[in-house]
């Protein structure tokens, strides 16, 4: 395990920083990109934005087998996280944080929630989880 | 440019080989094919080498492999990786070079070792890189395929476990299968949920095997066989969720890319195919396939396996041979094995899931890097020639 | 130099998951009343001193941080802090002060005396964020009271709806250090009696007259004893999480804070004392207006999932990784 591999993208793991192609508008998270996965643009002019602490659950699945440091049952989903102001969203996988069964479906809306991933050596790896709204438990 | 045929197919039986180390497989597989040939054929005739796996085993396996195990040495033997669609890619290499001219006859073989160290499968979802894939399994990269195309389309868990069903049963009459017992949709529903809404027997086993075939250039095919099955077309595509396109969350843009290319190189269209082997490394899977290939409309899968359309004696066979739900998917011959099925299917020689007097086959892989964001697909089209 | 130091915003930070005492007592033997918070499997300090944070930034309304001071009781950590990371997540980075207090239940009000004189010394804003989770002992007398969570509180030189006005801050260092705990281990106490009358009593009430508070409407204690701590300030509604949260170390502190501002009107008077090793601060205040935002600490109390006694001892724990690295 290496330090530097956690040091670049910090901004987007703990900050939600993306960026947005700007010749056809996708949003790449959290890799800082030159070349467009919407347009295939080469290079791709990327500017940086914000996305919300929160997504829109697009599908999800809720895992019973996993490794053992990751506790089951475990959802996981495809969630749309929307940039502050206009534009398209970053589309990314979601692992789902004190969410059940009962209360996912398609559409719901999640928020994002900063959590352990897992750690790097002794060292915690901080970011974003998502979950139902803690008002709505 | 010259049509490439295939000229010989060898299987081994599918299912926990145990007793069989890696290159074990490769041989068994190599001298199976060598006995298959019609007319017969010398290995020195050999010219090259194509072989698929994704070293699961972890052995360091390169092309080096095949010529130890073959004994095949002083001849260009590649290693080709494309996750889930290793095998139907390296055949689809090894068919570019003998159409091209650079090669008369090419080894196809492909081979994976599941079972020597399975906490791979699971261990691989604690990947350590954000947004990458970290808690994703192959279970659950696919059922949220199926969440989705519940939601969309008001599919069933019934209608995709009916694949499930309709394969097992193919299983059962197909020799090489690994899982060789009928289950009945109740089965299916009550096994353990391994990622809602997937359930045990909606998701294939963990299993040992390897296969080859032997690929000729249409000037020599005869001197080996007069029934050789033409590869008539392909197409190869990638794609990824990430882009955006709600269609990649219910189904996989990169078969339908894949497929429209085959249809086109070949000539033929999704109503021409009389048999195919597909992916259905889950039962949802298939479902989703039958759309992207264009077996049925966009939406219609669960309807077009409760039709009986892809049932041995429907309007479309898939997966006579049991597909990966009965067979396994050793996931380096898997493709190989499809496409073997296939040339047995085209030649009348398919037994007990012989389709009726089929004239165009089709092969499918769908699959998905350790990433796990993206889909590789690959598709061959056969015909007799 | 500034002379009236107010809070703009607090929040506090409750684990969704709690161990209902009788649970423990079960395994143990005893009785047991009340329920303590539990961190979640993925949750450590920094992620619970986030959460905190956010919310009261949020309330606070403020756009840039001058300093960040975090205090905590358990961070696994000898070196590696809580403060720093917090600041990074919320986009405080530069030219800003960070400071990290330990070692003491005190060391909420010793983060806060901190925060209150560097705003008063630069005339900036200051974040303070206390996160803990108590380590257990299956079967060990504070088992039940092991507790989780976190709180902060934003300084500022003023602000136009303030959550609470700080009109003064007694101190009183005793050197009375009779509870003590082994990094990893769980605390010695001592004898309760004891640490009341030579300890907790002449720190306590020291501290409040230094605070120069008379009569105020409401008080908090935190301290690690809730019987002790209940009544410290006669005539005084006492608010505490303790029943629902247990002891969380330097956070109690503010998150019976932020339940206190939360749930009193504007213009009533609180003395705010943490005890610990070494002994006592009390903080004089006048509440304003908690901005409505978020959560409140009494939602987050009724927002919970209670887990086995099993869970509570596995979520306290470290989760040991067996990661797949990719090239």
């Amino acid at each position: 395990m290496s330090g530097p591999r956690y040091h670049r993208p910090k901004r987007q793991d703990q900050r939600l920083v993306a960026f947005e192609c700007q010749s056809c508008g996708w949003v790449s998270y959290p890799e800082r990109k030159r070349t467009c996965k919407g347009c295939s643009a080469a290079p791709a002019e990327y500017e940086e934005v914000q996305l919300q602490e929160r997504g829109e659950i697009k599908t999800f699945v809720v895992q019973h087998y996993l490794p053992d440091d990751i506790e089951t049952p475990q959802p996981v989903a495809i969630v749309d996280v929307p940039q502050v102001g206009d534009g398209e969203p970053a589309r990314i996988y979601g692992l789902l944080a004190e969410s059940e069964l009962d209360e996912l479906e398609v559409g719901r809306e999640v928020e994002a929630r900063f959590r352990e991933l897992f750690d790097d050596g002794d060292r915690p790896i901080n970011s974003f989880k998502f979950a139902v709204p803690r008002g709505e438990k | 440019m010259r049509d490439a045929y295939v000229v010989g197919a060898g299987m081994i039986d599918f299912g926990e080989l145990y007793d069989q180390s890696f290159d074990d497989l490769l041989e068994a597989a190599y001298l199976n094919l060598l006995e298959d040939v019609d007319k017969g054929v010398e290995p020195s005739d050999i010219d090259a080498g194509w072989y698929g796996t994704i070293d699961f085993a972890n052995e360091g396996s390169s092309g080096a492999s095949v010529a130890h195990a073959t004994g095949l040495f002083e001849k260009p033997i590649t290693r080709v990786e494309n996750a889930c669609a290793t095998g139907s890619d390296a055949f689809r290499n090894a068919s570019l070079a003998v159409r091209a001219g650079e090669v008369d006859l090419a080894l196809v073989i492909g081979a994976e070792k599941m079972l020597d160290d399975t906490a791979g499968l699971i261990q691989g979802a604690a990947v350590e890189r954000l947004w990458r894939g970290r808690g994703v399994t192959m279970p659950a990269f696919f059922g949220m395929r199926a969440t989705r195309h519940m939601e969309v389309y008001g599919t069933t868990k019934a209608q995709i476990a009916e694949v499930s069903v309709k394969n097992h049963e193919n299983g059962t009459k197909y020799p090489h299968a690994h899982q060789q017992f009928e289950c009945t949709v109740e089965d299916v529903q009550d096994s353990p949920t391994v990622s809602y809404p997937l359930n045990l027997y909606d998701c294939c086993p963990v299993t040992d095997g390897a296969c080859a075939v032997l690929l000729a250039g249409e000037d020599v095919a005869h001197e080996y066989t007069d029934e050789p099955v033409r590869h008539a077309g392909w197409g190869l595509s990638s794609d990824t969720f990430q882009r955006g396109d709600d269609l990649a969350l219910s189904n996989f843009p990169a078969s339908r890319h894949a497929s429209s290319r085959a249809y086109e190189r070949s000539g033929y269209g999704p109503d021409d195919v009389d048999v195919a082997e597909v992916h259905d490394c889950f039962s949802i899977t298939e479902l989703i396939t039958y759309e992207d290939l264009g077996f049925c409309g966009d939406g219609e899968g669960g309807e077009f396996i409760e039709s009986g359309a892809p049932r041995l004696d429907g309007h479309t066979p898939v997966n006579p041979s049991g597909g990966l739900l009965s067979k396994g998917h050793p996931i380096g011959a898997t493709g190989v094995a499809q496409i073997a099925e296939i040339y047995e299917q085209l030649r009348d020689e398919a037994g007990d899931v012989q389709v009726d007097d089929p004239e165009v086959g089709l092969q499918h892989n769908i699959g998905i890097g350790r990433n796990a964001t993206g889909a590789v697909s690959c598709v061959n089209v056969f015909d007799r020639g | 130099m500034v002379a009236v130091v107010v809070i703009a915003g607090c929040g506090g930070y409750v684990p969704l998951y709690r161990i209902d005492r009788e649970a423990i007592a079960e395994q143990h033997g005893g009785r047991g009343s009340g329920e303590s918070a539990v961190p979640g499997r993925d949750e450590n300090h920094v992620t619970m001193a986030v959460e905190a944070a956010e919310l009261a930034v949020e309330r606070a309304a403020v756009d840039e941080l001058d300093a960040v001071v975090s205090a905590s009781i358990t961070d696994p950590f000898a070196e590696h802090g809580i403060a720093a990371h917090v600041a990074y997540r919320l986009g405080a980075t530069g030219e800003v002060r960070t400071a990290d207090f330990r070692a003491s239940g005190r060391a909420g009000t010793d983060a806060l005396a901190f925060a209150r004189d560097f705003v008063r010394a630069r005339d900036g804003t200051v974040l303070v964020v206390a996160a803990d989770v108590l380590p257990v002992e299956p079967g060990h007398d504070d088992e039940p009271y092991a507790g989780a969570g976190a709180g902060a509180a934003v300084l500022v030189p003023d602000a136009e709806e303030p959550a609470a006005t700080i009109t003064a801050v007694g101190e009183a260092t005793t050197g009375f250090v009779e509870r003590h705990r082994l990094h990893d281990g769980v605390a010695t106490g001592g004898d309760g009696r004891f640490e009341r009358e030579a300890g907790f009593g002449p720190a306590v009430s020291a501290a409040i007259e230094r605070s120069g508070v008379d009569d105020p409407d409401r008080a908090v204690v935190a301290a690690h004893d809730a019987r002790m701590a209940s009544g410290a300030v006669e005539d005084a509604s006492h608010e505490s999480t303790f029943g629902s949260v247990g002891y969380a170390g330097a956070a109690s502190y503010y998150l019976d804070l932020a339940h206190c501002l939360e749930e009193a009107d504007a213009g009533e008077s609180v003395v705010a004392v943490a005890y610990g090793p070494g002994g006592a601060d009390a903080v004089a205040l006048e509440t304003g207006t908690t901005a409505d935002v978020g959560l409140t600490v009494a939602e987050q109390l009724d927002s919970k999932e209670y887990v086995t006694y099993a869970k509570h001892l596995e979520y306290r724990e470290r989760t040991e990784y067996t990661g797949v690295t990719v090239a």
